[in-house]
């Protein structure tokens, strides 16, 4: 098992350092670009205050797309090259939860840097990032080990349930708001409620959200068959 | 390293409700080159992967070295099995090169020998920077004996290693096994559907049909229980009565038998005194007595 997981940390490693790379470039490139649009006397405050959205693109460009592919195209490889089902799914959880670590601690330091331009300071912008990451990741992980397991259509199915049940949620919000009922007050007394809340609390739902994916992706992989 | 045993005893699988594999239970001994041979959907690749824990069976255990291999890194650490690339599998990493194909293969197999591995790519031409969905049939099959001959696994698998290669290659491929079989003594499983050109170099063979074990036999012993049986219908049957007949051949008023001989039977003890012909069987003509179709050729078609 031991070195299984260092194998595994090895190789996915070096998979994760491109992404780290790729995500810094990525960084980058939009910093520049934005530059090349900015009005020359608030280069520097554009650029800035647009860090408050190129990471966190960046970030989940490079550290949750590839968890789509990562038990469809990589993990069949590894497992028919004898690693384990174990060490392979929990090396990828360490390498997860190290980018979207890596994901909020850049955050963190370019709004810091960025000091008064920055749109978010503080720490519970770059803990909400981390928590998105990794919710986001489990997300796409469930679904890539879905598509193998049990094809495509499984992975159709259970992307449009997500967007179902975002949509009805959604839909049912909505509708309440704007009939203006009793339902509608007592969602309004939810939200303001929720105000007291600090936003960790949410990211904490997110990282919560999150270990379940990951719980429910380990039932799907743990005797899949390669193909 | 090289004394490792590999076992599955009663190991059934399902798909979809359906067996392909019922009650399989062998052992491949150390120092050995295994031929595996049955039809298409016989089950030999599912057998395969079970062996090497990269499909759960229904039923049955299988063991290396007497550990369970099912997850367990130590037992699957003396095995290499060494898939057949389909550069058009939706899952498959098709956009891989090969030298990082290689790359990771090198990672995984904890014997792995680069020299052996880059001798190989010289020896059979590889482009080693052209992305594994640009490959010939012929080179995929290059790539999968470059990783199982230089995994240096004690157990190494090969799964329709010379499909796609022309007769040189395949050749070349043949002496490689047998070169890298006589200085190391791995234990090789082979499955192939070119038996013929195989024969020579499978020490054993495993005949497979529709899911169930066949046989696992010496070769050469196998070989010589098996003869075709020729001459007028009613001699041949005759001769051919006390015998294991698994498939007969007719042609006008003449029959070809294909019968099996128990363990140091003779064939003369049969045919001696009948005006009949008999000769023994390739292990491809033996392989087709007992796996082809049931109903007789010659006989109602």
């Amino acid at each position: 098992m031991k070195q299984g997981i260092l194998r595994n940390l090895r190789y996915q490693g070096r998979n994760q350092l491109q992404m780290v790379g790729l995500t810094i470039v990525t960084i980058l490139l939009l910093a520049v670009f934005s530059a090349f649009t900015a009005p020359i006397d608030r280069i520097g405050q554009v650029v800035i205050a647009g860090f408050a959205a190129y990471v966190p693109t960046a970030c989940v460009l490079w550290g949750v797309t590839p968890s789509l592919s990562f038990y469809t195209v990589i993990a069949p490889y590894l497992l028919s090259m004898g690693s384990t089902r174990k060490s392979v799914f929990w090396v990828n959880q360490i390498y997860k939860v190290g980018f979207a670590l890596f994901s909020g601690v850049v955050f963190y330091l370019v709004n810091m840097v960025g000091g008064e331009y920055s749109v978010f300071t503080g720490f519970s912008a770059s803990f909400t990032l981390f928590a998105t990451i990794i919710f986001l990741s489990s997300i796409g992980e469930v679904a890539g080990a879905l598509s193998y397991r049990v094809g495509k259509w499984g992975m159709i199915f259970y992307i449009a349930a997500l967007v179902m049940v975002c949509l009805v949620v959604g839909v049912a919000f909505g509708l309440s708001a704007a009939s203006g009922g009793e339902m509608a007050n007592m969602m309004f007394e939810f939200a303001d409620a929720m105000k007291a809340f600090p936003i960790t609390l949410f990211a904490l739902g997110g990282i919560v959200g999150g270990a379940l994916f990951s719980v429910a992706c380990w039932l799907i992989v743990r005797r899949v068959a390669i193909k | 390293m090289n004394n490792i045993n590999l076992s599955c005893e009663h190991v059934s699988k399902d798909y979809s409700g359906k067996r392909v594999l019922n009650d399989i239970s062998l052992t491949i001994e150390p120092g050995c080159i295994y031929g595996l041979i049955g039809r298409n959907g016989a089950g030999k690749t599912t057998l395969l992967s079970i062996l090497t824990a990269q499909n759960p069976a229904t039923l049955g255990t299988v063991t290396c070295g007497g550990e369970p291999v099912w997850e367990n890194q130590s037992a699957l650490d003396h095995i290499c099995f060494s898939r057949e690339l389909n550069p058009t599998n939706a899952y498959g990493n098709s956009s891989y090169k090969v030298k990082e194909y290689l790359r990771m293969a090198s990672v995984y197999y904890p014997h792995w020998d680069a020299a052996y591995a880059k001798r190989l790519i010289d020896t059979f031409g590889l482009d080693t920077k052209k992305r594994i969905a640009k490959l010939s049939k012929g080179m995929l099959s290059m790539v999968t004996i470059v990783v199982a001959l230089a995994s240096r696994a004690a157990i190494t698998i090969l799964d329709e290693p010379v499909a796609g290669l022309d007769v040189v290659s395949r050749e070349r491929f043949y002496q490689l096994l047998i070169e890298d079989y006589t200085e190391t003594g791995r234990t090789f499983i082979v499955s192939t559907h070119i038996i013929e050109e195989a024969a020579n170099v499978f020490e054993k063979v495993i005949i497979i049909d529709q899911g169930r074990l066949r046989l696992i036999e010496d070769t050469a012993e196998l070989v010589s229980r098996f003869f075709a049986i020729s001459g007028k219908e009613e001699e041949v049957d005759a001769a051919c009565a006390n015998l294991k007949v698994h498939h007969s051949d007719i042609m006008g008023r003449s029959k070809t038998a294909y019968v099996e001989l128990q363990p140091g039977d003779s064939i003369k003890h049969y045919i001696d005194g009948r005006e009949l012909d008999a000769h023994g069987l390739s292990l491809q003509k033996l392989f087709v007595a007992m796996c082809g179709d049931e109903t007789p050729m010659g006989e109602g078609k």
